[in-house]
């Protein structure tokens, strides 16, 4: 068996109030046990300091769950959570961090945004690419 | 004897004479009554290191010198704030960081060994760098704060490709390290003394591993650390660090460095950074070479040289109203020379400066054109 077939990634989940109600209600998906999930009131309160120190902390990867931009219930929040993602890429891409150890990733109360096969298409990607090289393993 | 006693000691604070020199020059003092280094000194001498370390005047100071500059009794005042602040941050007191932390957590980020990072995108091909060269250029922190304040529209990329362009005119290739980190500059000076060696120990063993045999530097913080800090933390390592100014003025007699001259009269003034003046004695390399550009003249604000007035906040810590306060007198003072520029030769006066200008607030009498002296440098070549 090959060893990374036994790595289990840390993965840390910041996801706000709103979408935990709509995952609940949708039951798309239970997160595993090697999942942090951290509920924030809304995805616009990350800011790139969230999540640089998750990693400096050891998270193999961060996910993101908010709700799409046009059924914010703060408006901007959706908006602001991208904008904060797009600097943070930036910056995780001159850090040399795999762009896919970070996911923002859309649920709706109303739609089929593919929650679910996006999700686990992170943790799989998050586990292909090993211990994040800020994690000190 | 206690941490604190040992600090007093060791900085020569006992020598305050209470005089009150440094609260007349001091750029916190003027802006927030309550403060004063020597209200400080009295505090660390007269309470215990809990009381002390707890107390907030402690990230207060801006650690900009100006005070040793009127000290009678050459009190150190800036090295002791770094002092006690390590021991604070030992205690498990930490300052107050602005932007959430974002910029500290990047750097103990880079603390880590197994770090690769992707920092050298910017170099574009009419570049000239080599893989070993006697010179090497370190960048600093450039393209992160680039990518960082973007929102500011900070160019601080285009000073670190002025800086290659203003050496290739010199014939120097310079060699550019893949992996530098940051040099540590902000840590130290918040009191993280642990991660500061980190990062020196394997920023010296990148530029030990370069076979570079001198170090060029046009970060003013970059600049002091490298020279100062790292030799003082771990040791001589042997290769020597000088400032990009100092360097172009000894080829600005030689026909190697020449520049356009403006169409029309153009008038300047210039801030001198902390780190670049007070702390490495560079006033009048700077201005050397802003003269060598024809048509430009010089128009020094009252307070400049050794009485320059600080941009307002340092290592990304306690940034408030009090630094909103010096940047926009500051700006003030910049804009009533009349000149048409304020030329910077740090990234940090020069975000600091417009982040002020960008606060709704802000007077337009404390607006005026920022521009980094090496890039006007870089733009003006012939």
């Amino acid at each position: 068996m090959k060893k990374e077939s036994k790595f289990e990634p840390k993965i840390v989940t910041f996801i706000c109030t709103r979408s935990s109600h709509a995952m609940q209600k949708r039951r798309e998906l239970k997160f595993p046990d090697n999942v942090k999930v951290i509920r924030i009131i809304c995805l616009g309160r990350i800011n790139p300091s969230f999540i640089f120190k998750t990693f400096e902390r050891g998270a193999d990867g961060v996910l993101l769950i908010g709700c799409p931009i046009d059924e914010c219930q703060y408006s901007f929040g959706s908006k602001l959570a991208e904008e904060h993602l797009f600097t943070t890429k930036k910056i995780g891409n001159l850090l040399g961090i795999d762009k896919a150890r970070l996911k923002l990733v859309n649920i709706s109360l109303t739609k089929d945004l593919k929650f679910k096969s996006k999700v686990n298409k992170f943790f799989r990607d998050v586990k292909k690419l090993g211990p994040s090289p800020l994690s000190n393993r | 004897m206690n941490i604190l006693t040992e600090t007093i000691k060791k900085t020569n604070v006992y020598f305050c004479l209470d005089c009150g020199k440094c609260t007349s020059i001091c750029p916190v003092a003027l802006r927030n009554p309550e403060y004063s280094p020597r209200k400080v000194i009295n505090a660390a001498v007269h309470s215990t290191p809990e009381e002390f370390f707890k107390s907030e005047l402690l990230w207060e100071c801006l650690t900009c010198k100006t005070c040793k500059e009127r000290c009678p009794s050459d009190v150190y005042f800036s090295g002791f704030i770094r002092d006690v602040r390590s021991a604070a941050m030992e205690k498990e007191k930490k300052p107050e960081c602005s932007h959430s932390g974002t910029l500290q957590t990047l750097m103990r980020i880079m603390t880590k060994p197994a770090l690769s990072q992707n920092r050298l995108g910017w170099v574009t091909p009419n570049l000239k760098t080599s893989k070993e060269n006697d010179y090497l250029y370190f960048v600093g922190c450039s393209p992160y704060l680039d990518a960082y304040f973007e929102y500011l529209d900070i160019d601080t990329i285009h000073s670190s490709r002025s800086a290659i362009k203003l050496l290739n005119r010199i014939g120097i290739e310079p060699t550019l390290l893949e992996n530098e980190r940051c040099c540590g500059h902000d840590l130290l000076w918040t009191g993280d003394v642990e991660n500061f060696k980190k990062l020196a120990e394997l920023n010296i063993e990148e530029i030990k591993k370069s076979g570079c045999k001198k170090i060029v530097v046009s970060c003013p913080e970059c600049y002091n650390t490298l020279k100062v800090d790292y030799p003082k933390y771990l040791g001589d390592f042997g290769i020597e660090v000088i400032h990009i100014t100092k360097l172009l003025v000894e080829n600005l007699e030689n026909d190697k460095l020449k520049f356009r001259n403006f169409k029309q009269k153009i008038e300047v003034t210039f801030q001198d950074p902390c780190r670049l003046g007070r702390y490495s004695g560079i006033y009048e390399e700077p201005r050397k070479l802003l003269e060598a550009i024809g048509k430009l003249e010089i128009i020094e604000m009252p307070r400049s040289r050794k009485g320059s007035i600080c941009c307002g906040t340092s290592a990304w810590a306690n940034c408030n109203m009090v630094s909103k306060q010096i940047q926009t007198d500051r700006l003030k003072e910049a804009k009533s020379t009349d000149a048409d520029l304020l030329v910077t030769a740090c990234s940090k006066c020069q975000i600091h400066f417009k982040c002020a200008m960008n606060d709704e607030n802000t007077p337009e009498s404390a607006k005026i054109k920022n521009v980094d002296l090496i890039s006007l440098l870089a733009d003006r070549l012939k």
